[in-house]
């Protein structure tokens, strides 16, 4: 983050060194002034300069990192990001304001895309041919406040009681998307489809309807309750020696713009699935366990040659039930429907709903504002509801914009804008396009 | 504009790239949890302490030891053997002749006898072995030969076969002619011609020039026939006769290995040690059992009893079948208790072993069946020990020591535990308080460290009829130290000490297979997570 911040600084100090960019008015679409039409799919706002964003020969590429929870304090969930040691401080905030039901959601995205007309073949502009390539990450959970106090402050707490982590939800994805597909622009709207190769990386779930962790007062044994299912694939399935794990997916988008005034967006992005592979673990569980320790038999065994037999771990009795096979999951698809008007003296405001298929997640609302300066660079500030957390703000700067290059940066305040000490979320994205 | 396009072309893409690099893990996340688990049990049973084997009480009474071992005084093949047997013979003449054909060129009746020293067999049925005959012929036409030993037969039939055929040969490459004759399970007659001797049997042999041939020269002083027998590796499934009279010294011990580890006072309930002696040899033997001892780390202490170095008179056993038997053994026990032996002192000792030395002299009174003994494969005389060992005792300081070898704990399996305390929870139904003690020795049982120092878990109380009924808990402290950690690392060698005491004192108490000490590791402290 602090980079990032840097970086800021000094592309706004560029800026105003460079002079003049090069802004020809054929190059301005309709939709120039609202800025927010391709807003980010995420909470974060994506801010992307439209009057580049559909020429031919733009190479396009989005990066965008963050973390979010309804429950989950910025402070403790960038112990994560950025590697540290969460201390007892850090702990007891995160207990402060855990709830009932806590969400978290993580994502990191990088984004390639060019698309181009090959006059030959489509005699126009307007009918754009695509490539793309995409690596995704994403960490979702729901858990209990009891779930998070075992993990985080371990089970002596739990002496003589039971914890109770039933309804947790934990998925972790990663894959990489080889896109394909084509782009129809008119004079007020686009539409574009684009079909992926979706090739797995990595992948975790554990969903438990029912978990109970009962710590014996002294000690002396552990029963669990658990009832669920868990999926683990290989530990790296993109290994060229393992069988891959692929899929496929499909994106779809529509923008509408009418009287150079109103901008409606449409996007279902990574509709499809990933098949991993047979070596896919899967445990389904409906049972209890007392653990008592591993059991060591025989250890005062007077045969010189008798080996101690030792029993199982509870880690290894939970693991009992193992299977290996493949295993269909939908990727976490993302569904977007926006709107936006210009407003008087470059203003726009947009306000968008949108929802991505994965664990924790609810539907997100945002309104955001733009204002457009000079050169066409732009601020824009948007408060949202929804997602993976509760209550987010979020601010972009459009730092470079012309005829070349659109470079725009934002990040996400979330409630932190307002209360710095109850940041429940943070993050970041970048978005330049270069036209070739 | 130059620095604007010169920074899109090359510092974004480095930055873009930064920001991956320093999305990886250059260091690890971590918090500290507080434990409290189990993290490793065992239950010490008398089922563990003592071998299933050795256990043979009826469920819910007290638990009864018996070790059992068995040895034979007769070594094998001592009594039973044959000796390996073989003779050869030439035929020539004093002159050159020319032999018609169809002569007889041998015709010979030989008596084979076996060597002993004063055995006298009179028959024997053969388990395995070979008679070796070979005949070299160097006549220039060829013989017939018949060849039979009477006195050998299987299913009725005697042994012999007849117009064997031998090509001509001459005096520098006679023909020659072997036969392997397997005699398992043939019976052997070794009274000879008239009935009355032993230890010998007759072969023929008959060699004739081929009858329809032309007749051969021979050459004068030279071998027109060489013949040899060969009677080797025979063993007898059973023989008949005078087995003659002999000494034999065997000994063995009874291997009370358990004992080994313990050391201090015990009182023991009453013991009974049995030596039972089956004869199932056909002859009489004279038996002296020179000693029983107890020993541990060379202390020995003797058995007494009115049997020792006296001579016991063993009957042999009877020609008439029993169950599979062709034989019934005959059987002399005798038995040593609390009130005519100091047995009871000898395992107070807490002997490693029980030695038996025994002398047995066969047919001491010398030919009494009148050439009537007899003697099977399995027949020996057999000396069977049973030590009946009520585990019922009072214990002043019994100590239990045990030591393990360990190739040392490694520091990554304790790197990321902070701080805090070990417990040990032991639940414990025997009626004796156990003080454990552990020590860490190094690579030159060196001692480093100690664990559990002067901690006690406590006995079970009894009630009237000397039986725990109820548990009881104790709870050892362990600390955990950097330094412990560092003494587990280097540890080769754990030596274990329990010493135990049996409460109330002074009492035999009896100890019952459901009897147990369930022994809990539990981990009370923090831990470091690192992802």
């Amino acid at each position: 983050m602090k980079q990032a911040i840097l970086f800021l600084c000094f592309i706004i100090a560029m800026q105003q060194l460079s002079g003049q960019s090069k802004i020809t008015p054929d190059s301005i679409s309709p939709s120039v002034l609202l800025i927010d039409y391709v807003s980010l799919e995420m909470m974060q706002n994506r801010f992307e300069l439209p009057y580049t964003f559909d020429s031919n020969g733009m190479v396009k590429t989005h990066f965008h990192a963050f973390t979010q929870s309804n429950s989950l304090p910025t402070q403790f969930s960038n112990a994560f990001v950025f590697p540290q040691f969460i201390d007892e401080s850090r702990k007891a905030n995160a207990y402060n304001t855990l709830k009932p039901e806590n969400r978290f959601g993580s994502e990191l995205s990088l984004e390639v895309l060019t698309s181009f007309s090959p006059d030959s073949i489509w005699k126009s502009q307007g009918l754009q041919l695509r490539f793309g390539y995409e690596q995704h990450r994403f960490i979702a959970a729901q858990y209990s406040s009891d779930l998070f106090h075992l993990l985080f402050g371990g089970n002596a707490e739990f002496a003589g009681k039971t914890a109770d982590f039933g309804n947790t939800d934990f998925t972790s994805i990663a894959y990489r998307t080889f896109k394909i597909g084509m782009m129809q622009r008119n004079k007020n709207s686009m539409f574009s489809v684009d079909f992926g190769f979706v090739q797995g990386q990595s992948f975790t779930q554990i969903k438990l309807d029912e978990a109970q962790l009962f710590t014996q007062e002294a000690g002396s044994y552990l029963d669990l309750i658990w009832k669920g299912n868990y999926y683990q694939s290989e530990r790296e399935s993109n290994k060229f020696s393992n069988q891959p794990s692929l899929g496929a997916s499909i994106s779809l988008e529509a923008r509408q713009s009418f009287r150079n005034k109103w901008m409606f967006h449409e996007l279902v992005k990574d509709l499809g699935f990933v098949n991993w592979n047979e070596s896919t673990k899967h445990i389904q569980g409906d049972t209890s366990i007392r653990f008592s320790g591993i059991q060591f038999n025989d250890i005062l065994n007077f045969d010189q040659y008798a080996s101690i037999n030792i029993g199982d771990t509870l880690l290894n009795k939970v693991r009992k039930n193992e299977v290996e096979g493949k295993y269909l999951v939908s990727l976490p698809t993302l569904f977007r429907l926006e709107a936006a008007r210009l407003m008087p003296k470059k203003f726009t405001i947009g306000a968008a709903i949108q929802y991505r298929y994965i664990v924790g997640y609810k539907p997100l609302a945002s309104i955001e504002i733009g204002k457009t300066f000079s050169q066409l660079r732009a601020v824009k500030i948007g408060f949202m509801f929804g997602g993976y957390g509760g209550f987010q703000t979020n601010l972009t700067c459009v730092l470079i914009n012309n005829s070349d290059h659109c470079l725009s940066l934002g990040t996400c305040f979330n409630e932190g804008l307002l209360s710095p000490k109850k940041l429940a979320g943070a993050g970041f994205q970048l978005n330049y396009q270069i036209r070739l | 504009m130059i620095v604007i396009r010169t920074f899109s072309r090359t510092i974004i893409p480095l930055l873009l790239l930064n920001l991956f690099v320093s999305c990886s893990r250059e260091d690890q996340t971590s918090w500290d949890i507080d434990v409290l688990a189990p993290l490793a049990e065992t239950r010490l049973s008398v089922n563990n302490l003592i071998a299933d084997s050795l256990i043979v009480s009826a469920s819910g009474d007290p638990v009864l030891i018996r070790y059992e071992n068995q040895f034979n005084l007769i070594p094998n093949d001592s009594l039973y053997f044959i000796p390996d047997t073989s003779f050869s013979s030439s035929f020539s003449l004093p002159f050159s002749i020319n032999l018609p054909a169809g002569f007889e060129v041998v015709d010979l009746s030989q008596v084979v006898r076996f060597n002993y020293k004063d055995v006298q067999l009179s028959e024997a049925i053969i388990e395995s072995g070979i008679a070796n005959f070979k005949i070299y012929n160097s006549i220039s036409d060829k013989i017939f030969v018949d060849y039979s030993i009477p006195n050998a037969s299987i299913s009725g039939q005697s042994l012999q076969f007849n117009n064997i055929e031998i090509g001509p040969g001459s005096n520098q490459t006679p023909t020659v002619f072997e036969k392997n004759i397997n005699l398992n399970g043939y019976f052997l007659n070794l009274r000879g011609d008239l009935g009355n001797l032993s230890n010998q049997f007759r072969v023929n042999l008959n060699a004739k020039l081929n009858p329809d041939g032309n007749g051969a020269t021979t050459s004068a002083n030279l071998p027109i026939l060489t013949y040899q027998y060969n009677f080797k590796n025979i063993r007898p499934y059973y023989v008949r006769g005078y087995l003659g009279q002999s000494s034999f010294t065997g000994n063995d011990y009874l291997s009370l290995s358990e004992m080994k580890k313990l050391s201090g006072i015990i009182h023991l309930q009453d013991i009974s040690l049995n030596v039972e002696i089956e004869n199932s040899i056909g002859a009489d033997f004279s038996l002296n059992f020179q000693n029983i001892k107890a020993s541990r780390n060379g202390t020995e202490l003797q058995l007494n009893h009115p049997i020792i170095g006296n001579n016991q008179q063993l009957s042999r056993a009877q020609h008439s079948a029993q169950g599979d038997l062709p034989y019934t053994p005959t059987y002399k026990n005798y038995s040593f208790n609390s009130s005519n032996s100091n047995i009871k002192a000898l395992i107070e000792l807490l002997p490693d072993r029980l030695s038996f030395e025994a002398n047995a002299s066969l047919n001491p009174l010398g030919n009494v069946s009148s050439g009537n003994d007899f003697l099977y494969k399995n027949s020996n005389v057999r000396v069977k020990t049973t030590l009946d060992l009520p585990l019922s005792f009072s214990a002043n300081a019994l100590t239990f020591t045990d030591t393990l070898t360990t190739l040392g704990i490694e520091s990554t399996s304790t790197e990321n535990v902070l701080a805090g305390d070990l417990q040990i929870l032991a639940t414990n139904s025997f009626p004796f308080d156990l003080l454990v003690k552990g020590y860490l020795l190094d690579e030159n049982k060196v001692l480093i460290d100690s664990l559990l120092s002067n901690q006690t878990i406590l006995a079970a109380a009894v009630n009237d009829l000397l039986r725990v009924t109820q548990s009881k808990q104790t709870t050892l402290k362990v600390p955990v130290s950097e330094t412990l950690k560092l003494h587990l690392s280097q540890a080769r060698y754990i030596v274990l000490k329990a010493r135990l005491n049996t409460q109330p004192e002074d009492t035999i108490l009896p100890m019952y297979a459901d009897y147990e000490l369930h022994l809990q590791l539990i981990g009370n402290g923090k831990y470091r997570i690192k992802i």
